[in-house]
């Protein structure tokens, strides 16, 4: 780093602000005299059993809820930016009206300079990436995986196919069909929160699961039972699994778990896809309609 | 020690390849171009190998499932992940 650049009113600056932290974070720790909150964990891991064998699914999908949801949000936000900064050909700027659209630059790769591995193998691989992102959203409530994962994966195909054919992309992704699988996911992320808050009063109450009320936690009184057993049979049942471990066996269900991963791997796959998208082939509705 | 089971397969052990085969199916549809009936069948003998080596889901105890042994089961979702797509693709008249 160049120490030219922090002479001045920036060098002042970082040396308070590096002041400013040293005391807040010596005086945190002073102030912690052995009295550390253990947090929320352990109730965590000792209800794993009986919800989703990933203990990470529950903490994201069931303690977490609309927090991850809102950070999908953030890569709409980068998917929104892209679109302004290089697609501007649908999104006027004011002041900006008179200049013609970023015309994005011809893309049309020759499929014959491929060498023969890449040439023959770059539709199985995009084929067999895509199963894959669907194998690690279906494992996600049992091994790691889930739905953020299995967007990536996926988008990870979709960035193959542009790589290797240009504009011929085998996996033929559309920005009305992007913008449609986007919406879908949010959708069925947010409203899985409905049965559970008309139900308990609690927004995204996991009723397929329904830790509280079901009594199958043992010593756990919880609420007095709330949810109807259809839906606890509706979102519950299709999940059942038989866990055995060292300390017993449970019949456990991720409940709605699984389900918000679906809509989760739609966020992602519509907002990363469209930034590869917006970057690589640019936004132009003309040639959308042409196609 | 669990025994090979074909039934009582619980219902998580099935669901999740429904809908391995479904999102197959919806994800097919987008795929374009031809395929050669031998390339169908290379990319479907690769993802039963990638299913041996993938090995059935935890906690999955039936036949149903891809489980056969402790030591030795099949991702029975990933194989209809890719029938899915195969499907879809014939939806979309993505064959020769």
């Amino acid at each position: 780093m160049d120490s030219k650049g922090l002479k001045g009113s920036r060098g002042i600056i970082a040396v308070i602000a590096l002041m400013i932290i040293f005391v807040g974070v010596s005086t945190s720790l002073l102030q912690l005299n052995g009295n550390v909150a253990r947090g929320i964990s352990p109730e965590y891991n000792e209800l794993a059993p009986y919800e989703a064998p990933n203990n990470l699914a529950s903490w994201v999908y069931d303690y977490r809820g609309f927090d991850t949801l809102i950070e999908t949000g953030v890569i709409y936000v980068g998917a929104l930016v892209s679109v302004l900064a290089i697609g501007r050909g649908i999104v006027r700027v004011k002041g900006v009206e008179g200049d013609a659209p970023v015309a994005p630059s011809s893309m049309e790769f020759n499929v014959s300079t491929l060498n023969v591995i890449l040439k023959y193998f770059g539709v199985p691989v995009i084929i067999l990436l895509v199963a894959y992102a669907l194998l690690v959203l279906t494992g996600a409530a049992t091994s790691g995986g889930g739905g953020f994962q299995c967007g990536v994966i996926f988008s990870s195909a979709y960035l193959l196919g542009m790589i290797f054919y240009g504009r011929k992309n085998p996996l033929n992704l559309s920005k009305k069909f992007l913008i449609a699988i986007g919406g879908v996911g949010w959708s069925i992320y947010a409203l899985l929160g409905l049965p559970g808050y008309l139900t308990t009063g609690y927004w995204q109450y996991n009723v397929g699961a329904d830790l509280w009320t079901s009594g199958v936690i043992p010593g756990v009184d919880g609420m007095a039972a709330v949810v109807p057993d259809i839906l606890r049979q509706l979102f519950g049942d299709p999940f059942r699994l038989l866990l055995v471990m060292s300390d017993g066996t449970y019949a456990s269900t991720a409940g709605i778990v699984p389900l918000i991963n679906i809509g989760e791997a739609f966020n992602v796959i519509g907002a990363i896809c469209l930034i590869f998208l917006v970057f690589v082939y640019g936004w132009n509705d003309e040639e959308e309609k042409s196609r | 020690m669990i025994e090979l089971q074909l039934f009582p397969a619980l219902a998580g052990e099935v669901t999740t390849i429904v809908i391995a085969l479904v999102l197959g199916i919806l994800f097919g549809t987008r795929f374009q171009g031809g395929m050669s009936k031998r390339m169908v069948g290379m990319v479907f003998g690769l993802s039963i190998i990638a299913a041996i080596l993938f090995e059935a889901p935890i906690f999955t105890w039936s036949l149903i499932a891809g489980f056969i042994n402790e030591d030795f089961s099949i991702s029975l979702a990933f194989i209809a992940a890719t029938v899915g797509i195969f499907i879809g693709m014939l939806f979309r008249g993505g064959h020769e």
